[in-house]
């Protein structure tokens, strides 16, 4: 069954799709509670409908993408920002290897849809740990063995990125102290 | 209202179903009918330790959408209905549509009835239950959220997860702004 939030997410991609103007297929990840919720790993009440465009697999299908975006917001009457890539700022939070974890979510036209993985949404949950992203991680039941995988993540990301401590090791202090369920 | 009873997931998505239905796009059908905004909000403090998001969903909604409360009302429902220990949590979401807001002293009255801090914590159940995650969320509240004594981390507006006023208005005939 396709619940209303992954409804709206589906109809707004598939009428960038309709309006796509490019010569090739089109690639992009999504991140965020759209991937979550399209992946089926975060229930639908504690996400919204909006869609964090985080990586877009050629650089100049940006434009392309974004100005399609536009005609399917006032087509479908959603949010002037409904479709952002803003979360693309974090691009260097995505774990290693996430492109061979990621999981197609549909094709609309030239426009192929990806949303990162489970493993890679809880890791980039942990370094954004705001109060949404903590709430998410305890819906998603976050198991010892992905733990492990996000305290290997953070240390990979400390030794590319020492301009983030801070946020490194905050993201830490909420793994050593998270409690997993029996 | 029990502590059970407002942590269920039917009354999270009963929250998120009348707000869905008043134009946020919240992954929820939206409800049948244009909901009682004002007991909304109500709901919506009580159901915030358990799901942030509604909260600064509401707290949006109200900095662009605030000319359909009626202010007067609500003070009188948060008097009258609401429990104490959920009034620092809407004083808090109503003070932020207030700085927010073009008319945010439409909700002087209402967030008069929230009264003063009671106690202390996190806004959230997950870092009020976590001692760790309690020291944590301390340490970044927003000076609002500690001067409402339920600490959480300043947020921005959310806009893209709110409809147009057209498509409110189209959905909601009932709905009129309160002068």
């Amino acid at each position: 069954m396709i619940v209303l939030n992954q409804r709206i997410i589906r109809n707004g991609l598939a009428k960038i799709g309709e309006h796509l103007q490019v010569h090739g297929d089109v690639e992009i990840l999504l991140v965020g509670g759209a991937a979550g919720t399209l992946t089926g790993e975060l229930p639908a009440a504690w996400t919204t409908a909006d869609v964090d465009v985080i990586h877009f697999h050629l650089p100049e299908d940006r434009d392309a993408v974004l100005a399609a975006a536009g005609l399917a917001t006032r087509e479908l009457s959603l949010p002037p920002s409904w479709l952002s890539e803003d979360v693309g700022l974090y691009e260097w939070t995505l774990p290693e290897g996430w492109r061979d974890r990621r999981i197609e979510v549909g094709v609309y036209g030239r426009l192929r849809v990806y949303a990162a993985s489970r493993i890679d949404l809880i890791a980039m949950k942990f370094i954004a740990h705001r109060e949404r992203d903590l709430e998410h991680l305890a819906q998603m039941r976050v198991t010892a063995a992905e733990l492990s995988f996000v305290r290997c993540y953070l240390d990979a990301l400390n030794k590319e990125h020492s301009d983030q401590t801070g946020r490194i090791e905050m993201a830490r202090a909420y793994v050593e102290g998270w409690k997993v369920g029996p | 209202m029990t502590t059970s009873l407002r942590d269920s997931s039917q009354f999270i998505e009963s929250v998120a179903a009348r707000w869905a239905r008043l134009g946020v796009l919240v992954n929820v059908d939206p409800a049948e009918q244009t909901p009682d905004l004002e007991r909304l909000l109500l709901d919506t403090a009580r159901a915030a330790a358990a799901n942030s998001r509604l909260f600064v969903l509401a707290a949006s909604w109200l900095a662009e959408y605030g000319e359909y409360v009626d202010g007067r009302r609500l003070a009188q429902l948060i008097e009258h209905e609401l429990e104490p220990e959920y009034r620092p949590t809407l004083g808090m979401m109503l003070a932020w549509a207030g700085m927010h807001a073009s008319a945010g002293s439409r909700f002087d009255a209402a967030v008069s009835a929230c009264g003063l801090p009671i106690d202390a914590r996190p806004l959230l159940d997950i870092e009020h239950g976590n001692p760790v995650f309690a020291r944590l969320a301390e340490r970044r509240a927003s000076d609002l959220s500690r001067r409402w004594g339920r600490w959480m981390s300043e947020f921005h507006s959310k806009p893209g997860a709110l409809r147009p006023r057209e498509w409110i208005a189209k959905q909601n005939p009932a709905l009129r702004p309160v002068e």
